[in-house]
């Protein structure tokens, strides 16, 4: 387990692969591994010869954090409002493909559970919504045992998403269908519509999948206050100091779970296999359905923008964009791809819900 | 050498996993599949018909833009 936490330090370093979370990670991979670490809870005997626990550090955040999912929803707030819904709410119609392109949670659930009980399949399938928190989030309310696997395997991923998507959209795609311009025309949204879409997306998730409030609440309550205008401190406050507060928290705690006993098993290989899955089949998800629409369509979409609707925020909207770049110089698909990309976000959240109100 | 091979069995034993192998589950699962995908869906199309709603009823004339920039 040092070795793995050494690996995740190095990708974090010098690969620059998602930092902000393999690093602490890595660390705390190190750390509870360390023979009667006193980072987590150990059990020792007392004067009169009783095992009493003496609690750690870890396992006190992991209590007060991971368990009841309060730092992956206050994570939320902060990603919120990050999020700029402009290029979605002046082209809705690009919500589609964030939708078509959580195929692979579903899919990766049905094959998990040939191997894994329902509850670790449906967490299993949900590294493919591509989204830390969400992932958390379904994983522990689903009581899944394999939390630490399924962090590694989601943030290992989403550092991954520049070397899995292309090879998969190239597979799928023909060059004439990458060549397909999309020209883009922008209109204004008001600032009403800013405010109140976080609100009614909200209420009209909430009522499909109850469970699903605490996720998409955070998110757009975050966002309320990025859009309202009345609370910039808060906004940048939620935007640097609290995400990134957060973030150094999660990252050590998750470690927590990944004691070697807990993680050094056929199972952690089988969950990292299936969570490629699921985002090779994400990625398969969008890019299809868009070559299906395109079948009914006069003005043809470009497929490889469905391919942005995983939830890597802004990566996958970039690669999409590159990839369109490079096989014409003159095609601009980035407002569209981030546009698929946004709506993504938000359709994993609402897939990490409605799978809570299936099994819960 | 008794003690290196008990000692080898352990760390096998615990590092060898409970996975089952019941290939049935994922035609039983497909269910959630397709409850799943089509929920996403209704959600998704509820909001895009919300926002085209939103649009329309809020967006910027131009008028209005002349007048607030005076």
């Amino acid at each position: 387990m040092w070795i793995i936490g050494g690996v995740l330090i190095f990708l974090a370093i010098k690969k620059e692969m998602e930092p902000t979370l393999l690093l602490p990670i890595g660390f705390g991979a190190i750390m509870v591994n360390i023979p009667a670490s006193g980072a987590i809870t150990q059990m020792i005997e007392n004067s009169v010869g009783e095992l009493v626990p003496e609690h750690g550090a870890l396992s006190v955040l992991y209590d007060a954090g991971i368990a009841n999912e309060l730092f992956p929803l206050i994570l939320f707030i902060g990603i919120g409002a990050m999020i700029d819904f402009g290029p979605i709410l002046s082209n809705p119609k690009l919500m589609i493909f964030g939708a078509a392109a959580q195929f692979g949670i579903f899919f990766t659930l049905c094959l998990a559970s040939i191997f894994f009980p329902l509850n670790d399949a449906a967490s299993i399938g949900i590294i493919g919504a591509a989204d830390g928190p969400t992932a958390i989030v379904v994983s522990q309310k689903l009581n899944s045992q394999y939390v630490g696997a399924i962090m590694v395997a989601a943030y290992s991923y989403m550092a991954l998403v520049p070397i899995i998507q292309p090879p998969v959209i190239k597979l799928l795609t023909t060059k004439e269908e990458r060549l397909i311009r999309m020209p883009y025309k922008p209109s204004s949204v008001s600032k009403t519509t800013r405010i109140l879409f976080p609100i009614i997306i909200t209420v009209v998730t909430g009522c499909v999948a109850p469970s699903s409030v605490s996720l998409v609440g955070f998110l757009m309550f975050g966002n309320l206050i990025r859009e309202c205008g009345v609370l910039d401190s808060l906004s940048e406050t939620a935007q640097k100091v609290l995400a990134n507060l957060i973030t150094i928290f999660l990252g050590i705690t998750i470690a927590s779970q990944m004691q070697a006993e807990q993680f050094l098993k056929v199972d952690t290989l089988l969950i990292l296999g299936l969570g490629l899955f699921a985002f090779v089949f994400d990625t398969a998800g969008g890019v299809i359905f868009a070559k299906v629409l395109n079948l009914f369509l006069k003005e043809k979409i470009n497929p490889m923008i469905g391919a942005a609707g995983i939830s890597a925020f802004p990566m996958s909207g970039r690669i999409v964009h590159k990839m369109g770049l490079k096989e014409d110089p003159q095609n601009f698909l980035l407002m569209q791809s981030i546009g698929v990309n946004v709506s993504g976000q938000v359709a994993s959240v609402i897939a990490g819900g409605l799978i809570l109100n299936f099994l819960l | 050498m008794e003690d290196m091979t008990t000692a080898i069995e352990e760390v096998v034993e615990t590092a060898s996993s409970e996975i089952m192998f019941e290939p049935l589950n994922f035609v039983s699962n497909l269910s959630y599949m397709g409850m799943g995908m089509l929920g996403i869906f209704i959600v998704i199309g509820v909001i895009w018909g919300v926002t085209v709603a939103l649009n329309k009823l809020f967006s910027k004339k131009p008028k209005d833009e002349d007048a607030s920039s005076n």
